[in-house]
């Protein structure tokens, strides 16, 4: 793999998406303060504040990076420079997670922060929930990145974000029905057991897997235009 | 099948797509040559340029560009490979200049002075936005990128479409320049005749997925001839090679030979015809005759 042009190819896309990933990480940002000092009476809106900060970041890179780039015919420029499929599709992830990992990892980490903060933040028991969460997001973060690397098609890609988003809510509603996490998410201590970190695990698995199934699906193509 | 004479080489390349079919083409550009690519909308020009650069696979059939066989050799072969499409597009909302700090990252052999001059030729401004740029200028940029980098091989798949007189103008200028050097080789399709006519060396005429043929642009143009003839009413026109087209309206008609030797207007006196005028074509003219001839042949 020659490491020189795939980094060359992530600079690219990181200076075409600083500017409105910068926007989508103060979105997020701001959400975060409005939790922390707007009162509870902005805890909704803050929340879905946050949500759409972090899902914005992470579709508009995907949309811009990836699918834009052939929906444009910019895709046929960056295939006619000399970069194998592998390093094109190593490019674009590393830019895409070098894009939403730092801001799904700064505002989750500052979110849980304040919200456990003090006494009168949410109970710590919760913590471990908001973890499966967090890396659920993540999860359907890699399932659109995949989906769009692939297909390079607006129709697919909008179909992966809307089944991302409704598979992810029924999914955690079936998770917190689970005794491992319904009998301790109210507590007052965090319960790292058996149960959540058989779920982080598989989330973690399916994150991996869905990368590599990207190469795997990206070798067999054989026409790029 | 590696003749290093040749910079690009196909044999019995093929590629099916649902309402498409490339078939079986043979081609081969030597090096330090214009290539015309020839053909109609639809004829398979983009295909095959996109087959020879790699960015499709073909079903079958072996392609060699500067000796590497493609498309498993298209990355050793891109670093030598200028292309630039009609339907290519650089960053929208990025400048010329983002560009320009992109490809001279990439390619070692990239030549600063060669793409300021290219800017300054071409009319264009560095700090310009993409999404500003007419389709002409569009296509500068796309050239410049291509260009100042020193390809061996310059692919150019419908450059000239939709452009105004002068950017044609310029285009192919620079197109002609990149001759000097002799070891350099340019691939250029186009459904306009006149900008083909213009610049190359050689002449591929393709339709339906086919190659029509293949020939030097001076010996086909020597070779195609049109003749006006008086003729009586029984006339009929003796048997020659190359007889593409007949057409009679009264006492008059007009004979196009593919094949043209001084001996052609003796026998068609003998036949009883009177040669009022032998006239050349012009690439547009045998295009328009050798593309319905071929279509007719191959129906």
């Amino acid at each position: 793999m020659n490491q020189s042009i795939v980094r060359q190819l992530v600079k690219k896309d990181l200076q075409i998406m600083k500017i409105p990933a910068l926007s989508w990480w103060a979105a997020g940002i701001a959400a975060i303060g409005i939790a922390v000092f707007g009162g509870s009476a902005f805890d909704l809106a803050a929340f879905i504040l946050f949500i759409t900060g972090m899902a914005g970041a992470g579709v508009h890179a995907v949309m811009q990076t990836v699918v834009e780039e052939r929906r444009e015919h910019t895709l046929a420029f960056i295939m006619s420079l000399p970069i194998t499929v592998r390093e094109y599709t190593s490019a674009k992830l590393i830019a895409n997670l070098a894009i939403f990992g730092p801001i799904w990892l700064t505002l989750s980490g500052v979110g849980c922060f304040l919200s456990f903060a003090g006494d009168d933040g949410m109970p710590d028991g919760t913590l471990p929930f908001s973890t499966i969460v967090l890396v659920g997001i993540f999860l359907a973060y890699t399932t659109i990145l995949t989906v769009s690397l692939v297909t390079e098609s607006i129709g697919y890609s909008i179909g992966a974000m809307v089944g991302a988003n409704i598979g992810t809510q029924i999914y955690l509603w079936a998770i917190v029905d689970l005794y491992g996490i319904r009998s301790v998410i109210g507590g007052p201590t965090p319960v790292w057991n058996g149960t959540v970190l058989t779920i982080l695990a598989v989330q973690t698995l399916a994150i991996v897997m869905l990368i590599a199934l990207t190469y795997v699906l990206q070798a067999r193509k054989r026409d790029f235009i | 099948m590696n003749n290093s004479q040749n910079a690009i080489e196909c044999q019995g390349v093929g590629k099916h797509y649902p309402y498409f079919r490339l078939n079986d083409i043979d081609l081969a550009v030597p090096t330090g040559t214009v290539m015309g690519l020839v053909g109609p909308n639809g004829a398979g020009k983009s295909t095959t340029l996109r087959i020879i650069m790699g960015l499709v696979h073909q079903d079958h059939g072996d392609v060699s560009v500067l000796g590497r066989s493609m498309p498993k050799g298209q990355i050793d072969a891109k670093w030598e490979i200028g292309y630039v499409s009609e339907d290519m597009r650089l960053h929208p909302r990025q400048s010329i200049d983002f560009h320009l700090r992109f490809m001279k990252s990439i390619f070692p052999t990239w030549d600063d002075e060669y793409a300021s001059t290219l800017l300054d030729r071409f009319g264009l401004i560095a700090e310009q936005m993409i999404k500003g740029l007419s389709h002409g200028q569009r296509v500068k940029a796309s050239l410049l990128m291509a260009l100042a980098r020193h390809p061996k091989l310059l692919v150019l798949d419908e450059p000239t479409t939709g452009l105004d007189p002068v950017a044609r103008r310029q285009i192919l200028a620079e197109v002609s320049a990149v001759l000097a050097d002799e070891s350099r080789t340019v691939l250029f399709s186009s459904h306009n005749t006149l900008d083909v006519e213009q610049i190359s060396d050689q002449i591929t005429f393709i339709n339906n997925g086919c190659i029509v043929f293949t020939e030097d642009k001076e010996t086909l143009l020597d070779s195609w001839r049109r003749l006006r003839l008086q003729v009586p009413d029984d006339f009929a026109v003796p048997k020659m090679p190359g007889l593409v087209d007949v057409r009679h309206n009264g006492h008059l008609a007009v004979v196009t030979t593919s094949q043209y030797k001084t001996g052609i207007e003796t026998a068609l006196v003998e036949a009883g015809a009177l040669v009022k005028g032998v006239e050349r074509l012009t690439l547009e003219e045998i295009f328009l005759t050798s593309v319905p001839a071929h279509q007719e042949a191959a129906s």
